[in-house]
């Protein structure tokens, strides 16, 4: 029977109590590592949006601007680019493919997106995955489209479904290209990124559907029937953006230059790594102050659990007087309320940390659904051990002020016992 | 001597029995006997030159104070009764067999005859030990039990002189 026993032993002795100190600790806990995680999986999964491609180009105006909504699809395209220019850069001979981006219709709030099968070819995100499908296959017919999983899950799509585009964004368009829909052939698998909520349809469908409109209405009495489109001439005149990969990294600033320059048109390329980088960084205080708060949770649950002793300590001077009568020294004393107090925040940590793993087990596909953070069941870093670590020591400093007070007690009361 | 070579010099040296027992209530009733031997290295090594290990000592000594059922060693010490308790914190003050054993009215919570019982058991004991009992009465009617007796007035001071 060690000290630590007696510790135990004692803490069974006052379970109620302190059983639910060990709870509001570990939910502190909690609450600390589980920011931290969510943190950095969203930081994770924010830089895997895109991978591979070395430079995106659209209208000129802020890196920021131009990869929100080619990437993520937030926010509108300042202008469109020039066909011809696409066509003319994707030639260079450093690009080794190109994909062209075409935004602006949306359906029921889901962003369209028309592109070339490069796209499915060439696009990747996290480690350089690219893009599988559940159901279907790749657009091949003028209207056909290609859903994300977001998208099928939340309609209920299923291969063969009907879908008709909106123009512009918004739920409740009331122009919609109702004359020409479009029918599904194909199913994203999930990927965690904006691709999950975009139907995806050719740069033809796009041209197509609008070719009987000009400056977003339909011209009256110029309707063309799908029959008809058919067999025009669905070349785009412009188009959002597009991506380029290239044949050597090397080569990146150099085409990043030459395009910044182009004459025929003001264009801008942007290298999105660095560009998310610094997307990331405008909710680095985000992210600071939920640290801060969280770090604050665990501070005034130690602090409750330093009260706690300190309040128990009165009518445990009994304990510790016959303590000091069977031979303890005013050291022990001091020893035993430390390992007390340790003994609470282990105990609670362990609790916490289980907690958490049993909520990212089960919970894990409900927070993905509901913020559209995946959370992936990892084991904790050295960053997360070393919090882990600071709130075991801020338990075991807590200790010490009840234990300084019982070894002052046990100085002065010695073996008398003051009821 | 210093605070810290009193504390030692009292684990090492002197056992104590108390009018209210003193157990911790939370530890079983084995636990306790053997408390004084964790902190005091010496009562340990003479525990175990004397019985095998501190755990069989306090066995034999509480079987030998007429508390040999072993289903009571791993209890509470809440539930025993006065006696038994008593009897219980005078093993803790054997165990270790301290040089001397200092007893203050230890019998006042207990009837007559379990207070002769127990003042027999706790003398032979301290015999079989070898340790010096320094037993605290108000009872002068024990006073026949023991070889010396010394009486305490009250002293100018406020407390008590010899």
């Amino acid at each position: 029977m060690t000290l630590l026993h007696l510790a135990w032993k004692s803490f069974l002795n006052r379970k109620g109590t302190l059983l639910m100190m060990l709870l509001s600790i570990s939910m502190s806990v909690v609450l600390l590592l589980g920011v931290d995680i969510i943190r950095q999986q969203a930081k994770e999964g924010f830089s895997s949006t895109v991978s591979s491609t070395d430079l995106i180009v659209g209208a000129r105006s802020g890196q920021i601007n131009l990869l929100l909504y080619s990437v993520f699809h937030i926010g509108n395209a300042t202008n469109n680019i020039r066909w011809k220019s696409y066509e003319a850069i994707s030639q260079d001979a450093s690009v080794k493919w190109s994909i062209p981006l075409s935004l602006g219709d949306s359906h029921r709030g889901f962003r369209v997106l028309g592109t070339s099968s490069a796209y499915f070819q060439h696009y990747r995100y996290g480690a350089k995955q690219r893009l599988s499908f559940s159901q279907g296959q790749a657009f091949d017919g003028l209207f056909d489209v290609v859903i994300g999983s977001e998208v099928a899950k939340q309609l209920g799509y299923r291969l063969g479904s009907s879908v008709v585009i909106a123009h512009g964004m918004g739920n409740a368009s009331l122009m919609k290209h109702d004359d020409k829909p479009f029918k599904v052939v194909g199913i994203l698998q999930a990927t965690g990124t904006p691709v999950d909520k975009t139907l995806i349809v050719s740069l033809a469908a796009i041209e197509a559907i609008h070719v009987d409109w000009k400056s977003g209405v339909q011209l009256p009495g110029s309707k063309v029937t799908p029959e008809q489109v058919l067999n025009m001439d669905l070349e785009p005149k412009q188009i959002t953006a597009f991506m380029l990969g290239l044949n050597s990294r090397l080569s990146t600033f150099h085409l990043q230059r030459k395009i910044n320059q182009y004459r025929n048109e003001p264009l801008m390329a942007i290298l999105p790594g660095l560009a998310l980088q610094e997307l990331w960084g405008m909710f680095s205080f985000v992210e600071k102050t939920l640290f801060a708060i969280s770090a604050l949770v665990v501070v005034s649950g130690v602090l409750g659990l330093l009260a706690l002793l300190l309040s128990s300590l009165h009518e445990r001077r009994r304990e510790m007087a016959i303590l000091r009568s069977v031979g303890a020294r005013p050291i022990h004393i001091l020893t035993l309320l430390i390992l007390e107090s340790l003994l609470v925040t282990v105990l609670s940590v362990a609790l916490g940390v289980g907690v958490l793993y049993l909520v990212m087990l089960y919970a894990g596909t409900l927070i993905q659904d509901q913020f559209g953070v995946r959370l992936v069941v990892q084991s904790l870093n050295l960053w997360q051990w070393q919090l882990i670590a600071m709130v075991v020591a801020a338990g075991a400093l807590a200790g010490l002020v009840p234990g300084y007070r019982a070894y002052r007690y046990s100085l002065a009361d010695g073996m008398s016992i003051k009821l | 001597m210093r605070a810290s070579q009193l504390d030692r010099f009292r684990a090492d040296h002197i056992g104590f029995i108390f009018q209210q027992f003193n157990l911790l209530p939370f530890l079983s009733l084995l636990d306790n006997v053997c408390l004084p031997c964790r902190f005091s290295a010496k009562r340990r090594a003479r525990a175990i030159e004397e019985f095998g290990s501190v755990e069989q000592g306090a066995e034999a000594l509480l079987a030998r104070l007429g508390l040999a059922e072993a289903s009571l060693y791993q209890k509470d010490v809440a539930a025993l009764s006065v006696g038994q308790q008593q009897r219980v914190s005078a093993a803790r003050a054997i165990l270790g067999a301290p040089e001397i054993i200092i007893a203050d009215e230890p019998t006042s919570a207990l009837d007559t005859e379990s207070r002769d019982q127990f003042l027999a058991l706790l003398l032979s004991q301290c015999e079989l030990s070898g340790s010096t009992l320094i037993f605290v009465s108000h009872d002068s009617s024990l006073e026949h039990h023991f070889s010396q007796r010394a009486q305490l007035m009250p002293s100018a001071n406020g407390g008590y002189s010899l």
